[in-house]
């Protein structure tokens, strides 16, 4: 090979799922179309080997599937894939031995063998050298914050602990290409930080490593990927860096509202005001005060808004203009904002 | 490429690295199975179950043929204990099918792994195939020490026990990865489906019944499987020859049908089963494990 292949090459790549019908639903009232459920709908990617790149998207975006797509472990319904070269459906031996994945949020693993057994059986399914896996296994752990535990069965561990041996598991094999899936899922702060050092670490490591992140926390994205693909109902919106995203919104300014008495509905004014592009809201119980987030058309469009509020019944409180973070950038394409899907 | 530390270990050639995953797993699969919380619990799986079902053989036995115990006895009971090998190697990979993807929830991380599911699966039947082989071999004791049960160390063909037992094998663990292959597409109670067809072969394996006593339809299914053989070649080898009523009765074979063959012929026989049923169930498993990523069946949690 002259030139050495991207880590990951899609080419309009997508997933249907058939649906069983329900039984109540009769057959007349569901179209063949409602029975099918399109999840990846043709997603056009380019990776570089080294980079840390993220796919965010609200929940049933379709990043789930394509990083089982992209580890062979499903089957495209249409368009092709590629992982360092490698097709996804003719050669997934050899993207096998190449990769490795991450889910988090699950509880996965022989509770019957003890958190180092679980590891070093993996590093043998990839052909570690046994040294070189204990070796490997005892830096993991300890990094993890696992080094304890490491002859602990897996049946008595938390879920989070459980997480973090899987964490390592997806390490130990020392992958050209890591899929992880929401790593960060449902660990307590501290070890979730320590998990993205240590990822970072990684890359940092050997440029020739390559990692496809997805995440819900719009913080952990900006700050891990040098790379962001947001995507929603099985499609790419935007990809670039999260610098780049921020910077598409740099004509539109975003601007921070607090304001008192306001109803559902008349939030509901406020955002079909002309000139509203986005607006998400979060309600503070201590001051009952909705806090609201806006992203505008112009700067103008402000006084408008100022207006809609007041004949809502609405007091203003509080009105500041701010940088677009990504979560605005987010709101914009997507049209709702991540936080309400998190905290469903 | 560069003097960077090259990523990809993979050394070893792939027929090396099929026995390390077999013998990883069959590890794995002895953890799974020596995991008994209850020693009680093994104890009554494994050795009071097996050995409760052939008492009732002997209590049926004794009700329907008097206390004479003639060699149909001997049919019965070496078949019934080697039929816990045949249950065993059929249902096993199914189980661990449903095993690894519903409760450890790890298949999709094997399957995402650089192993041959073959090696793996194959590797795991091992400890419960090595429980089947041992409770047979306690159950075919048991028969001769205390209920009548003609076998002796001195009359076993122990040439064509191995023989026969090496031919089996293939067969049996084929039949097993068939079905591992359908619990890998099936939805709902996948747990059951080996353990069902286990049973259905019962019938037409010439466990109980030889096929000259089954109707036309089932005695041609019979003759088609290949257990049938097996059992056969296994009951002559451990009785020291072939089983006949008694002199009585006619002396006649217990299953004139199979006395047709010869021990050599037996062998053959099952030869080419095993050749014909290593390569359908390659080429069925590859297929339908096809199916199943297609269908995103690899990672699907039934909840069965
Ligand atoms: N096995 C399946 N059968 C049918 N539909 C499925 C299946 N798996 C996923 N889907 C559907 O495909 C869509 C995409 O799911 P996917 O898991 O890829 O989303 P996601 O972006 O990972 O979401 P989340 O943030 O919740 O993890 C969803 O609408 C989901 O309901
Ligand atoms: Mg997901």
């Amino acid at each position: 090979m002259s030139q050495s292949p991207l880590a990951i090459k899609t080419d309009n790549v997508g997933r249907i799922y058939k649906k069983k019908a329900a039984k109540r639903v009769s057959r007349a009232s569901s179209p063949d179309s409602s029975r099918q459920l399109v999840a990846l709908d043709g997603v056009t990617l380019e990776v570089e080997k080294g980079e840390l790149f993220g796919l965010l998207g609200p929940n049933g975006a379709g990043k789930t599937t394509l990083i089982k797509v992209l580890t062979t472990l499903l089957t495209p319904s249409f368009g092709s894939a590629e992982v360092l070269g490698y097709d996804v459906v003719r050669e997934p031996k050899a993207i096998r031995e190449r990769i490795n994945m991450v889910s988090g949020g699950e509880t996965s693993g022989y509770g019957i063998l003890t958190v180092k057994e679980n590891l070093w059986m993996f590093s043998q399914f990839y052909g570690v050298p046994t040294k070189e896996a204990h070796r490997r296994s005892d830096e993991l752990l300890a990094r993890l914050e696992l080094t304890g535990m490491k002859d602990t069965r897996v049946s008595g561990l938390s879920t989070g602990e459980r997480q973090r041996m899987n964490f390592c598991r997806g390490f130990i094999t020392d992958p050209e290409v890591l899929f992880l899936d929401e790593p960060t899922l449902g660990l307590d702060v501290h070890i979730a930080r320590v998990t993205r050092e240590f990822t970072r670490e990684w890359m940092r490591k050997n440029p020739e490593r390559t990692v496809l992140l997805t995440t819900h926390y719009m913080a952990e994205a900006d700050e891990l990927c040098d790379r962001i693909a947001i995507i929603d109902k099985g499609r790419v919106l935007a990809c670039d860096t999260p610098e780049n995203l921020k910077r598409m919104l740099q004509a539109q300014p975003v601007f921070q509202i607090r304001a008192g008495g306001l109803s559902e509905s008349g939030i509901d004014g406020i955002r079909s005001t002309t000139g509203v592009i986005g607006l998400t809201q979060e309600f503070d119980l201590e001051t009952s005060h909705h806090s609201l987030n806006l992203i505008l058309q112009e700067e103008s469009v402000i006084s408008d808004v100022v207006g809609a509020i007041g004949a809502a019944g609405g007091k203003l409180v509080g009105l500041e203009k701010h940088e677009p973070t990504l979560e605005d950038v987010f709101v914009k394409l997507v049209g709702r904002s991540l936080k309400e899907d998190v905290t469903e | 490429m560069t003097s960077l530390p090259k990523l990809h270990r993979f050394n070893s050639t792939s027929l090396e690295h099929e026995w390390r995953t077999f013998r990883i797993a069959a590890w794995l699969g002895w953890q799974v199975e020596s995991n008994w919380t209850v020693p009680i619990v093994f104890f009554i799986y494994a050795i009071l179950r097996p050995i409760s079902t052939a008492l009732i053989l002997l209590l049926m036995y004794i009700v329907i043929a008097g206390n004479h115990r003639g060699e149909y006895f001997d049919y019965l009971y070496i078949s019934n204990a080697l039929y816990l090998i045949v249950m065993q190697s059929i249902a096993n990979m199914s189980w661990t099918v449903l095993e690894d993807r519903e409760h450890y929830r790890m298949l999709k991380y094997i399957y995402t792994a650089p192993v041959s599911l073959f090696a793996y699966l194959i590797g795991r039947a091992v400890a419960r195939l090595s429980i089947g082989i041992s409770t047979s071999v306690l159950l075919l004791t048991v028969g001769a020490l205390w209920m009548g049960l003609h076998l002796s160390l001195l009359s076993v063909q122990w040439g064509w026990l191995v023989t026969y037992f090496a031919l089996g094998i293939p067969v049996l663990l084929s039949f097993g990865i068939v079905i591992a292959g359908l619990a890998l597409v099936i939805t709902r109670n996948g747990e059951f489906m080996g353990e069902i067809i286990a049973s259905m072969l019962l019938l037409v394996c010439s466990v109980y019944f030889p096929p000259d006593i089954l109707p036309v339809i089932l005695r041609k299914l019979s003759l088609a499987m290949p257990v049938t053989y097996w059992l056969e070649g296994m009951r002559r080898a451990l009785a020291g020859g072939l089983l006949r009523y008694s002199a009585a009765m006619g002396g006649r074979p217990i299953s004139p049908r199979l006395a047709l063959y010869s021990n050599s012929d037996l062998a053959m026989i099952l030869a080419c089963f095993s050749v014909v049923g290593v390569t359908i169930s390659f080429f069925f498993y590859r297929w339908i494990e096809g199916v199943a990523k297609a269908r995103g069946m690899i990672d699907r949690i039934t909840g069965f």
